[in-house]
């Protein structure tokens, strides 16, 4: 299987922060959720990719090509929403069209009307006077009527409503379904992950803590609970962001780890909330 | 070159609302100062002065509305972006010369004294030299800055222009005003002679200030990260 994004040994670095040796690949016609807390690196990777930020080392892939290089190549087949919308709020949805289309070669203004009318945006209406949502759909509508076939979101969801949320869902795997269509998305709702992304990528610190796929994560790691008496130092050794009270522990550790537990400890599949919760507390933290 | 054009196409779909204001203001102010001090010297400047003020507000709206991100989108070169941009005040320098011109023609008229025609051609090419002189240090500033934080460094141009004159006067009436008189029939006397070096100068040194201006954009825009 070709890949649409691919990343290697990824470095930047600025005062207070660096993005250390990133490396994951996103699979052709796949959605890969990037997750990780603010300021773990989501962001600045994401620009890397689009050579907003210089690279300090390292080499990013897009469809094959230097993201460099190649880099107008890439853009002609590449689309992105970010979490603010960059279209001028003083321009109709028309004039929005009529700004971009020229620097597109598979510019398609059939589509775009059908996108249009699929997300209920009127081609009058000004920038400015659409909902959250709607300057979301209309971010998307622009990066899918020009042939892009790879979608890179930053924050998508974040300050969308449930329902907006939803169906931007819907319209990302409706994207994909044509196996030639690839969806980079950057979240820190995890839900929507859950429900939508095939593979994760876990990003803290700068440092990519896994990835791989949606299964493969939930399967790498597993929640632990039990009393107190339980939490030997071993099994301290092993735990990723244990939190203990007065009567009780509860903490993660990797699925390998499992084996030779001592008995009476709760084992339960975590949920990406649960696992991005406990990479963030990383020791052992106390609460009376 | 399709890109190029298509980003200046884009400046000016952002910068439109200011456009139009800018003409409108400029005809209107501009005009009546003319009109009312009988001198349609000034009202040619002002249109320039306030040509230089408006056009430099696409910057504005493009930080307003987090254009970056769409620039780093576009399949766009960073240096055609620049390209672009000087195209647009390019556009809008001509556009408000032009402009300038009909108005102290009209001005002139509606007085009924004709203005000397290299009065008036020397003022054009004066305006149309200090466009490209105001806009050549305030875009590099816009392009290394923010506009809401470099905006009162590009007063610059306007500060030195009026320092330039003080001292002109200054020295002017210590060696005497008949010094300044003579020396400014020497200038016209001159022109009047080479009248084709009016708009030859005002191009050329438009044309170098552009040159030179884009080159420092380009310079601090392509190491700059968006």
């Amino acid at each position: 299987m070709s890949n649409a994004l691919e990343i290697q040994n990824l470095c930047k670095s600025y005062p207070g922060f660096k993005l250390d040796s990133v490396s994951f690949a996103l699979p052709m016609g796949k959605i890969m959720g990037f997750v990780g807390q603010n300021g773990a690196g989501k962001t600045t990777t994401i620009r890397t990719i689009l050579n907003m930020a210089t690279r300090d080392s390292g080499e990013v892939h897009v469809f094959g090509l230097d993201n460099i290089a190649d880099e107008l190549a890439i853009k002609q087949e590449l689309g992105a929403v970010f979490d603010e919308i960059f279209f001028v709020d003083s321009w109709r949805i028309r004039e929005v069209e009529k700004v971009v289309r020229g620097f597109y070669r598979g510019w398609d203004t059939a589509l775009f009307a059908q996108f249009l009318d699929e997300f209920e945006l009127t081609t009058g209406k000004r920038v400015r006077e659409l909902s959250r949502g709607m300057k979301m759909k209309l971010m998307l509508a622009v990066a899918m009527s020009h042939g892009a076939k790879l979608l890179i979101l930053d924050e998508p969801t974040s300050g969308l409503d449930p329902v907006a949320r939803d169906e931007l869902l819907d319209i990302l795997q409706r994207y994909i379904s044509d196996g030639e269509r690839s969806v980079f998305f950057s979240t820190h709702i995890t839900s929507d992950l859950e429900r939508v992304a095939e593979y994760i990528t876990v990003i803290e610190h700068g440092k990519i803590f896994y990835t791989g796929t949606k299964d493969g994560l939930l399967d790498h790691f597993l929640i632990i609970r039990g009393d107190r008496s339980a939490l030997t130092a071993d099994l301290t050794g092993q735990i990723i962001g244990a939190a203990t009270t007065s009567v009780g522990f509860t903490g993660m550790i990797r699925a390998s780890d499992a084996t030779g537990l001592p008995p009476g400890l709760e084992t339960v599949t975590p949920t990406i909330d649960e696992i991005l919760v406990h990479i963030s507390k990383g020791g052992i933290n106390k609460h009376a | 070159m399709r890109r190029i054009w298509n980003a200046t196409k884009l400046d000016f779909y952002t910068g439109r609302s200011y456009l139009i204001m800018g003409a409108a203001v400029g005809l209107v102010l501009a005009g009546a100062i003319g009109l009312v001090a009988k001198i349609p010297e000034i009202g040619m400047i002002l249109m320039i002065v306030l040509a230089v003020f408006f056009g430099g507000y696409v910057f504005s709206m493009h930080e307003r509305n987090h254009s970056d991100r769409l620039y780093g989108l576009l399949p766009l070169r960073k240096s055609e972006m620049i390209i672009g941009r000087y195209l647009y005040t390019l556009i809008i320098g001509v556009a408000a010369t032009v402009a300038s011109g009909l108005m102290g023609w009209i001005i002139s008229r509606v007085q009924g004294s004709p203005m000397d025609p290299v009065v008036f051609w020397g003022v054009l090419a004066v305006a149309f030299l200090y466009y490209f002189f105001a806009t050549g240090i305030a875009f590099p500033i816009y392009f290394k800055f923010t506009f809401s934080k470099a905006y009162i460094f590009t007063m610059v141009p306007l500060y030195i222009v009026m320092l330039l004159g003080m001292l002109l006067v200054r020295n002017n009436v210590k060696n005497g005003i008949q010094n300044a008189i003579s020396l400014i029939q020497q200038v016209q006397s001159f022109f009047t002679d080479n009248f084709y070096l009016i708009p030859l100068i005002g191009i050329l040194g438009s044309a170098v200030f552009l040159v030179v201006s884009g080159v420092v954009s380009t310079v601090i825009y392509t190491r700059k990260e968006i």
